[in-house]
Order: C-alpha cells, then structure tokens, then sequence
C-alpha cells in the first residue's frame, strides 16, 4: 500500500516534472545543463523506457544529485557500462565511456586513474572517425595518466617522455589543450626548458588562441631558451590584451630584456 | 418601512465599494507609480551599500538611464548590511533573484555560477556607452583599473567573469592634520624611516596611539607590507612562469618544501608588519569599524586606516583638517628592508567595490546587461562615484578632487608573497589569532617576529594543507557543476540529432586544465604526499 503510494508520488512527479509536450528526454538535457539534476532525473525517467540516450541521461543525472551516495554511483556505472558494451549508434556508446570515465575520475571518494583512462580509451575507440568526441577522449586520456604521475615528479618525467607528441588531433581546440597539457606537465616535472619547449611550439601552432597566463608561460619558457622573437611575440600580446594587470610592470621589463639580447638570453632550466 | 431599509442598505454598501475601490486604486497606485505601470521592463537592482550617498548616486545614474530607454524602469533597493547574505540567500534559493545585485558578498563560488549569468563574450567587446570616450575601442574587459581577473568578478576555477565592478577603493591612511604639523618631521612622512619616526614620536610625545584601524583593514597593511619583502621569494612559488601566481602556489610551494619560515624573506616580512603593527591600537584585531572611525573623531588616534569608502563619514564627523596619505613602504634603499625590495609595487586591483551581476533567471537579462555597461561607461561611472565620494572603477575616468590622493598606483612591480592568503580561512583564522606576537609593545621587533615564525610555522603549515584539501575538495564539485553544463548541451544535442561543435568547446578546454592543476595536483600535494 505504501509502495504504491510512493509509486504514484513519483509518477505524479514525474508528470509535473515534464512540460507537457512529450520531449522528456528533450528537457532532461536542459534541466541537467541548467543545473538541476533531480528535475533531470525525472524527466528522463518519464521519457520512453527503452530510449537509449534517455537512460544514459537517467544515470548521469543520478550521480550528479547532491545526495548521491556509492549506490547511486555503482548504479549508474553498471547502467553506462551496460550502453557502452550495447551496439548501439557509436555517438551513443562513446558518450556513454565518456561519462564513465568522469564518474571515476570525479565522483569515487578517490580518483581511479586507471579506470578513467581505460574509459577514456574505449570513448575514443567508439567515436565514429573524426569526431570531436573522439578527439576529447584523447586530450581527457592524457589528462588522467599524467594526474596518476603527479605525486612523484621523477615517475612523471619519465612519462613525459612518453607521451605522443603528434597524436592524430584536427581540431585547433585539442591540439592546443593536448599540448598545453604537456607543457605544464614538463614544467611541473621541472624539466629543462629546452625540454619543454618543442610542446610550446606545437601549442603556439595550433592556431587557438592562447589566454592571459598562458601567454607569459611561453613567453617565459622562450626567453629561457633563447628564442628572443618568439618571446617578444608572447610578452607584446600580453600587453596588448591585458593593459591593466599587475604584472605590466615586470613583462615591459622582460620585453626590454629580450629586445636588447636579441636572442643572447642565455639558456637555463625553469 | 422595508423598502426604507433597503435603500438606506444599498447607499451604504455603494459607499462601502466606493471606499475599498478607492483605497485598492491608491495602494496600487503606490505600489506602482505612473512610470512602472507604463513601463515594459522593470528590472530590480539590489546591493548591500546602503550609505546614503551611495544610493542617492545610484539615483541620479539609474534615472538617467531610464531616460536613455523609454519603456524601462529600474527600481533600487539597498538592503541593510549585516542582514545582505541572509537576504540574497534566500531570495537566491527561493528561485526569486532581482535582476541585477551584488556578486560575492555572503555567497560562495559555486552561488555565483549556479544563479549568475556568465557576461561572457559582451566583455570582449567594446562597453557600447563608452562611444566617444576614450576607451570606445576597448574591450569592455579591459576598461577596468586592475583589469577583470579577480574574485568575486572573476571566478579562476569556473574561468568565468560574473560581475562588474563599479567603484574602487584603496586602503589610506587618514591623518589628523594639527597632529601631522605639530609631531612631524619637517621633510615630510612619505619616507618609510621618517613615518616610522613620526608614529614613535606620537606615542611619546602625544600621548595617542599612532594608528587606529577600521575593522579588518589591518590585514591588508599587513599584507601590503609583507608582501614588499617577498616579491623574489615568489619567483620561487612560480612553477608555470606566470610572473605573479596565484595564492595557491606559495601554499603548495611551503609543503613541497619550496619555501618555510626559517628563509630570510619571511622572516623580514614578519619583522617589518611586527615594526607597524606595534603602532596599532591594543586589541585591532577584534575593532570593529565604527570603533576605529568614533577614536579617530575623537582625537583618541593620529591616523585612521580605512578604505575611500568611509571618506564621506569622515569628512561629515571630523572637527579637524584631515590628510591622506599611503602608507609608505620601505624601498630598495631602505637599510634595514631594502635587500629584499625587487622594486616598487603596484597597488594591489582585488580592492574592485560594488561588484554586480545578473540573475541567470532574470527575465530581462539583455537589459541587465546595459544597465552594467551604462553604470561602468567612462562617463558615467566617473559621474556617479564622484557624487558618492568613490574613486571610479574605470579606467582613466576622471576622478574627484577630494579623491586625487586615493588613486591606486598602476606602476611597479607585482607584490610578493602575501601573510595572508586569500580563500585560506584556515590561514586567515590561525594568523589573525597569533598576531598580536608581532604586536607586541614593549619588545624589539626583530625578537617579536623570530618568536613569530618559530611558534606559528609547524600551525601554519597545518592550516595551509587543511585550507589545499578544502579548495581540492571544491574544485572537485566545481568539476562536477561544469560536468553537468556540458555534458547537458553536447549529450543532449547529439541526442536531438543537432551538431553544436564549438559551443561549448572554449569551456573543455579551460576545464581540462583546472580539473589537472586545480584539482588533481593540489589533492596530489595536499592530501596523498601529506599521507606518506
């Protein structure tokens, strides 16, 4: 009797959950991106039983609800793993490891690297050829090997060394991200600029635009080696784009440095 | 008889409807004056500034506002301070937000992304008011003094701009005027040793303590002034070669051992805030405001250090001349603290005032999103501060006489390494606790700051790393807030059939580096390398 009381509260929520044209699925997404997992939750729950890309949106939205506890996490994994195996459309299954894969890197009590890059590798492996989502799954499966090498700078030296350093990327967004992912590993590792610097340069080509910080790490790492031109480049287009920040002072100061050097700066270790 | 009744029934009940239709007319009539009921949009502007000057300023620019957008109505409300996070809280989670109100005061980061609109890309494009000013080809996110890259404007862990700000406010010392001609030196206390001398000579000679602060504004001197001996001990918490990097990597650079106490540029840094320090009054760390502004009026303190904010109060209550002056730094000249000045500082820009934002559920966001553009326009903003008494957040706005003297110096070097981090409450608890060491009277400084450093270092290590974990732990949700945003727009789109590359890409990008260095790494520092 109870039971069915809760079942026809849920119902009725569900109901008044879903505006009132059918798309629940639809909506759920909405909801999710708005912030607002338990709408979602019950959006989806109210959209088609059998609509693949509605339980892949159920089990996202129930990890995401602030009283998500390991049951509500193991549930949902089990529900991904389940789309991610199925044979269904290939954007469906990659953004359904994709998914997987933050569930292990952000909603365990501690990360599971190995786990989130293993997910991270079957996203890719499932997006269809030249998809972005594919591409992302590239950049992100880099992201989590080199967090696993963070606690100690000599394990993760040695794996810098092993990363791909032109892996099949055609967008200027991953490309960049990929790149910039192993310049701040390099630097983190202390590596020697001249280390480093190959990675600034692939960044620099990838033609997206680089931002505020970004711009005086390379400007830095390229003084550090000697490449006075392209540390000039990096230095002006700070202060053309950033005119009022606290730093203006010091980076005309380098610019003058390299300016004068032409190039002589002598090469040292960050 | 009957019919008498009746009739004598219906006059009275006729008046009765009279009455009451009359009364409901002029309570909506006052509820909804003529322009409103007129209006196509009233928007709702709410902060917790409620001084007079500040709102009758709003006024005057919200008025001629609405004369630049006929249909357009803006109703201010100034909410008392101390009820202000209360307030926005409940109206934030009732889901009835005013259209445009104060960003970051009483709310945290993730308040601010989940109910206030990103301003996105209008902040890269020229602020339209600003056409015939000289800043009409600048972004709009470079027109501010100090630029836009602080909290609670800016959000580094979202990499999102939230709010505006529109005033400043620079931290100044305000000098009794007969006290500074009777006790000062000659040449004048710009210099740092000649105001060091002056501050000895009034508490000998005056008999009055030489400074008296208004509420927490001694954290910023102290900061200000720790922060002149460690600007090289910052190159060596830079691990990205960012030139200036934020709080969090001295914090991680003193538990890899980067950095401790026992450095000589910390060490200097404690003695120099013990040296002033020592001229505050007994018990500032608990002083509130108004203790600080009633002892300065009342002659019972030379100097007052406060922000522009209270210049109006001032001004109104003192029966003496009052002074501005900066508080002066020791320069690289300086024998005693000179060795460690790489150079004269800028002004720090995180003093941006009145920052305001919009609702993300506000049903008028584009007109929202003028009336920001209109209150930080070069002109108006100039206008409206100078009838408040504040210095313009924009840049090279003109500023009033009154305020020349409060005028943030945009030259010089970044500062070094502050005392106090910001969003370290932990840090902030433990020092505001144990300052007074520094403080204390009748000791030598020098003997004063290596007590400092020797009692405080092994608890302030221990605050940094529980502070790390915290932050590691909110990069974390923030991860997953960002998580839902897009995952939402391209899951839901790719299930809808729609190609939307590149909407949402800008964000992955920054995402995939937060969640590494801002969240991973510090985890990594603070929690599994604490744990071996």
């Amino acid at each position: 009797m109870r039971l069915g009381l809760v079942g026809v509260a849920a119902a009725a929520g569900a109901v008044l959950a879903m505006p009132p044209d059918g798309r629940g699925a639809e909506h759920g997404w909405e909801a999710l991106r708005e912030l607002r997992p338990e709408t979602a939750v019950q959006r989806f729950a109210a959209a088609a039983r059998d609509e693949p890309w509605a339980r892949l949106g159920r089990a996202l939205a129930q990890v995401h609800l602030p009283r998500a506890g390991p049951r509500d996490v193991a549930a949902a994994v089990r529900e991904l793993e389940s789309i991610g195996r199925s044979d269904g459309p290939a954007e469906l299954r990659a953004a359904a490891w994709m998914a997987l894969a933050r569930v292990e890197e952000v909603h365990r009590p501690a990360p599971d690297w190995a786990a989130a890059a293993a997910a991270w590798a079957r996203a890719r492996e499932a997006a269809p050829p030249g998809h972005l989502w594919g591409e992302l799954a590239t950049v992100r499966e880099l992201q989590v090997r080199l967090a696993a090498g963070l606690g100690a700078p000599a394990e993760l030296a040695a794996m810098w060394d092993r990363i791909d350093p032109e892996p099949p990327l055609e967008r200027a967004a991953t490309r960049f991200a990929y790149h910039w992912l192993r310049v701040k590993a390099g630097l983190w590792a202390e590596l020697p600029a001249e280390r480093i610097w190959p990675a600034v340069e692939a960044a620099l080509a990838s033609d997206w635009p680089l931002e505020y910080d970004q711009w005086l790490t390379a400007g830095e790492l390229a003084r550090r080696v000697g490449a006075a031109a392209a540390a000039a480049r990096c230095y002006r287009a700070f202060l053309a784009e950033y005119p009022t920040d606290e730093r203006v002072g010091l980076v005309r100061l380098r610019l003058a440095e390299v300016e004068a050097t032409g190039g002589a700066a002598a090469p040292s270790a960050p | 008889m009957i019919s008498r009744i009746k009739a004598s029934t219906w006059v009275g009940l006729a008046a009765a409807v009279l009455a009451f239709a009359a009364a409901t007319w002029s309570v909506a009539r006052r509820a909804h004056p003529a322009p409103h009921r007129e209006a196509r949009v009233v928007l709702r502007l709410v902060h917790g500034l409620a001084w007079e000057d500040k709102v009758a300023a709003y006024d005057e620019a919200l008025a001629a506002f609405e004369r630049l957008h006929p249909g357009v109505v803006v109703e201010q409300f100034a909410v008392p301070n101390h009820l202000w996070s209360m307030w926005v809280k409940t109206r934030l989670v009732g889901d009835n937000p005013p259209d445009v109100l104060m960003v970051g005061r009483g709310l945290s980061a993730e308040d601010t992304f989940r109910h206030f609109e990103p301003l996105g890309t209008a902040l890269e494009r020229p602020n339209p008011y600003n056409a015939g000013s000289p800043l009409a080809a600048v972004p709009w996110r470079e027109t501010f003094v100090g630029g836009l890259r602080f909290a609670p404007a800016y959000l580094a862990l979202f990499d999102e701009t939230f709010g505006v700000p529109t005033s400043t406010n620079t931290l100044r010392l305000y000098a009794n005027g007969e006290l500074l001609r009777r006790h000062a030196p000659s040449e004048g206390v710009a210099d740092f040793d000649a105001f060091r001398a002056w501050c000895e000579a009034l508490a000998r000679d005056a008999r009055v303590a030489p400074i008296v602060a208004a509420g927490w504004q001694w954290q910023a001197l102290a900061n200000r002034y720790f922060s002149s001996q460690t600007q090289r001990l910052r190159e060596r918490c830079d691990p990205f070669l960012t030139l200036a990097p934020p709080a969090v990597e001295p914090a991680l650079a003193l538990l890899r051992g980067r950095w401790s106490w026992a450095d000589v540029e910390p060490r200097a840094g404690a003695e120099l805030v013990a040296e002033m320090m020592r001229h505050f009054q007994p018990g500032f760390t608990a002083a509130r405001r108004d203790d600080g502004l009633f002892a300065f009026n009342q002659q019972r303190a030379a100097m007052l250090l406060t922000g522009t904010a209270d210049l109006a109060a001032v001004l109104a209550e003192a029966e003496f001349p009052v002074k501005i002056l900066s508080p002066p730094l020791p320069g690289p000249e300086d024998e005693r603290f000179g060795q460690h000045v790489h150079g004269r500082m800028v002004e720090q820009a995180a003093a941006q005032d009145a920052v305001f934002g919009i609702a993300r559920r506000s049903p008028h966001r584009p007109e929202a999103l003028a009336l920001l553009q209109y209150l930080t326009s070069w002109e108006v903003n100039a206008s409206f501060n100078r009838a408040a008494l504040r210095l313009p957040a924009v840049r090279e706005a003109p500023v009033a006489d009154e305020l020349v003297d409060f005028v943030p110096r945009t030259e010089g070097l970044p500062p070094g390494v502050p005392l106090f981090f910001d969003e370290f409450p932990d840090v902030q608890g433990l020092l505001t606790r144990e300052i007074h060491r520094l403080a204390s009277r009748g000791t030598e400084p020098r003997r004063s700051a290596e007590d400092f450093a020797v009692d405080v270092a092994p608890r302030h290590k221990a605050a940094v790393r529980s502070d790390l974990q915290r932050m590691a732990r909110q990069q974390m949700l923030r991860s997953r807030l960002l998580d839902q945003r897009w995952m939402g727009e391209s899951f839901g789109a790719a299930a809808a059939g729609r190609d939307d590359e590149g909407l949402w890409l800008r964000a992955w990008v920054r995402q995939v580096d937060q969640d590494l260095w801002s969240g991973h790494r510090v985890r990594s520092v603070a929690v599994e390398q604490a744990a071996r």
